[in-house]
């Protein structure tokens, strides 16, 4: 009896060892189930033994359930952090880069980046059921050597070049780019036709169409992703969208919690909200000035100082002008609504981007200095500002955190620079409606 | 024979028409009604019950300890009801349609021999 005994617990040992493949929360949920009918099954089959398809399945099945949406925005933002790396290594390559940065960053843009952007995509698809989990984790390994290779084909292709340059005879490796190329891609193709094939099999499709369709997907995502990935900003544009999309889902499909009860705002007496308001009048109309001083400088302003300053320059100082302006404004703005840490600190943070944006175009600009380098710094306060906005009242939200960083990276290395050009003409008229508009304060 | 629900999800929805059943009871059922030709593994039906519960055309229907081994038991709900009658519906047109492509040609050839 002891024996017996002893022979029934080693046996559900050796079953529940198999569940070790799961997730913890999934074994909490499922696993007792599971070994039960492990269990049933190998006594209806006088086993004492799991099967080697049973050993393989729970492998699969187990690592398989492990990709879920945490997984599947973790990986993406892996994939940005990679994306955006690359593309500082070539915005910034020809001035510092050693040789290793050099193929460091074709390693994060050409092999890093895009399997990690395969993870986040087949994990986002596993969790909803879209495709079954050896489809998930045969595509991940097929794309290994995939965007290995691809690498290597990048690398080859430089040293093609580079001995084209010194006018030598190309070296072996150089020699198999179009080789390299070709199996790269035919890998790339396999490993996306899994994931198509798997989402086409719960279809009415038929067979042969199916694959037809799987494998032309996986050609052509396969090629285009490689031409994108090669220009640095599309690759960051993509996997910022990528770490939006796994966030956004992730947070629908949680179980909704008790709604965020809305904080009361103070409100002040009138004879306070009529004081602020002409606060912001007398600032904003100093804004409005200098904005007006903005406009005359950047037009007329080799006239104005006849001569001293050349149309070029007039221009930049008449924009820092405009810009300042801008700053003036948000500050006034700020003033008519309700007073919040979080509303001070962004405004405040937006406003010393667009001040040091004026200095950069009024000041730096003239100087030789690394022009990408100044327009990231000049836009990181504004893209604290925007994450510190996003984050808002759920700082307990690890999806907002994400959305915030990445809108926060993506305005700061892509876009903050070129939109304060872009809207610094606009806003001496902000500064104009903010003193004139007939506005509620306190709302 | 291949069905927009996948053979696995197929099968099992067809065994839980005639009541709810428990783990096991689900692979033996699969086995018995497709002639053993579907055999499921314990790690397969619990991956495809999942996607399924997540669908909402089964739900879990309550635990019981049989010696000391825990048995779940799984139900078809009305949507997973509906769904096997869709997928059914969808299997006799296509079957429909190549008995009547099989049918045409032999009646055809039937009458030239007989003429």
């Amino acid at each position: 009896m002891t024996d017996l005994t002893t022979t029934s617990a080693a046996r559900e040992q050796e079953f529940r060892r198999l569940l070790r493949w799961y997730p913890r929360q999934w074994r909490a949920a499922h696993g007792d189930a599971l070994l039960g009918t492990l269990l049933d099954a190998a006594e209806a089959e006088a086993r004492a033994h799991p099967t080697g398809a049973e050993r393989r399945s729970a492998l699969v099945q187990g690592v398989g359930a492990r990709l879920d949406d945490r997984v599947a925005m973790w990986a993406a933002v892996v994939a940005m952090a990679a994306a955006l790396l690359a593309s500082i290594g070539f915005l910034t390559g020809a001035t510092w880069m050693s040789d290793g940065a050099a193929v460091t960053t074709v390693w994060l843009s050409v092999a890093v980046t895009p399997w990690f952007m395969l993870l986040a995509a087949v994990a986002w698809l596993r969790a909803r059921g879209r495709i079954d989990s050896g489809a998930a984790l045969l595509s991940l390994a097929v794309c290994v050597p995939g965007v290995a290779l691809a690498a290597l084909a990048h690398l080859s292709w430089s040293a093609g070049f580079d001995a084209a340059d010194e006018r030598v005879q190309p070296s072996a490796f150089a020699t198999a780019f179009p080789w390299l190329a070709l199996a790269a891609w035919g890998l790339g193709t396999v490993a996306v036709a899994i994931v198509a094939l798997s989402m086409l099999r719960a279809t009415s499709v038929p067979g042969a169409l199916r694959l037809a369709v799987a494998v032309a997907a996986g050609g052509v995502t396969a090629i285009v992703s490689s031409l994108l990935l090669r220009a640095p900003l599309w690759s960051v544009i993509a996997t910022i969208a990528l770490v939006a999309l796994t966030a956004v889902t992730a947070e629908q499909r949680k179980p909704q919690s008790a709604p965020v009860e809305p904080r009361p705002s103070s409100v002040p007496p009138p004879a306070a909200r009529a004081t602020r308001r002409r606060a912001a009048r007398a600032i904003a109309s100093v804004g409005v000035v200098i904005g007006i001083a903005g406009y005359a400088i950047a037009f007329i302003g080799p006239v104005l100082t006849s001569g001293a300053l050349d149309g070029t320059e007039s221009m930049r100082a008449g924009v820092a002008l405009c810009l300042v302006s801008g700053a003036v404004a948000l500050v006034a703005f700020a003033i008519t609504r309700p007073v919040s840490r979080r509303l001070w600190g962004s405004v405040s943070l937006f406003a010393l981007s667009l001040l040091l944006n004026a200095v950069a175009m009024g000041v730096l600009q003239l100087q030789p200095v690394n022009q990408a380098a100044v327009a990231i710094a000049v836009s990181a306060p504004a893209g604290i500002a925007i994450a510190w906005l996003i984050v808002g009242h759920r700082p307990d939200s690890s999806s907002r955190w994400i959305i915030a960083v990445a809108a926060a990276l993506a305005f700061t290395l892509a876009l903050g620079a070129m939109l304060a050009l872009v809207l610094a003409f606009a806003m001496p008229i902000a500064a104009f409606s903010v003193a004139v508009w007939r506005y509620r304060v306190f709302t | 024979m291949t069905t927009a629900l996948g053979d696995a999800a197929f099968w099992i929805l067809t065994t839980l028409v005639d009541g709810r059943r428990h783990g096991y009871a689900v692979v033996r059922a699969v086995a018995e009604a497709s002639d053993g030709r579907v055999t499921l593994k314990a790690t397969t039906l619990y991956a495809t019950l999942e996607r399924l519960e997540a669908a909402g055309l089964v739900a879990a229907d309550g635990d019981e300890i049989v010696d000391g081994r825990a048995r779940r038991y799984f139900r078809l709900t009305d949507e997973g009801r509906t769904r096997l009658e869709a997928e059914v519906a969808q299997l006799e047109a296509r079957a429909r349609a190549a008995r009547q492509a099989l049918g045409a040609p032999r009646i055809a050839r039937t009458a030239a021999a007989t003429a």
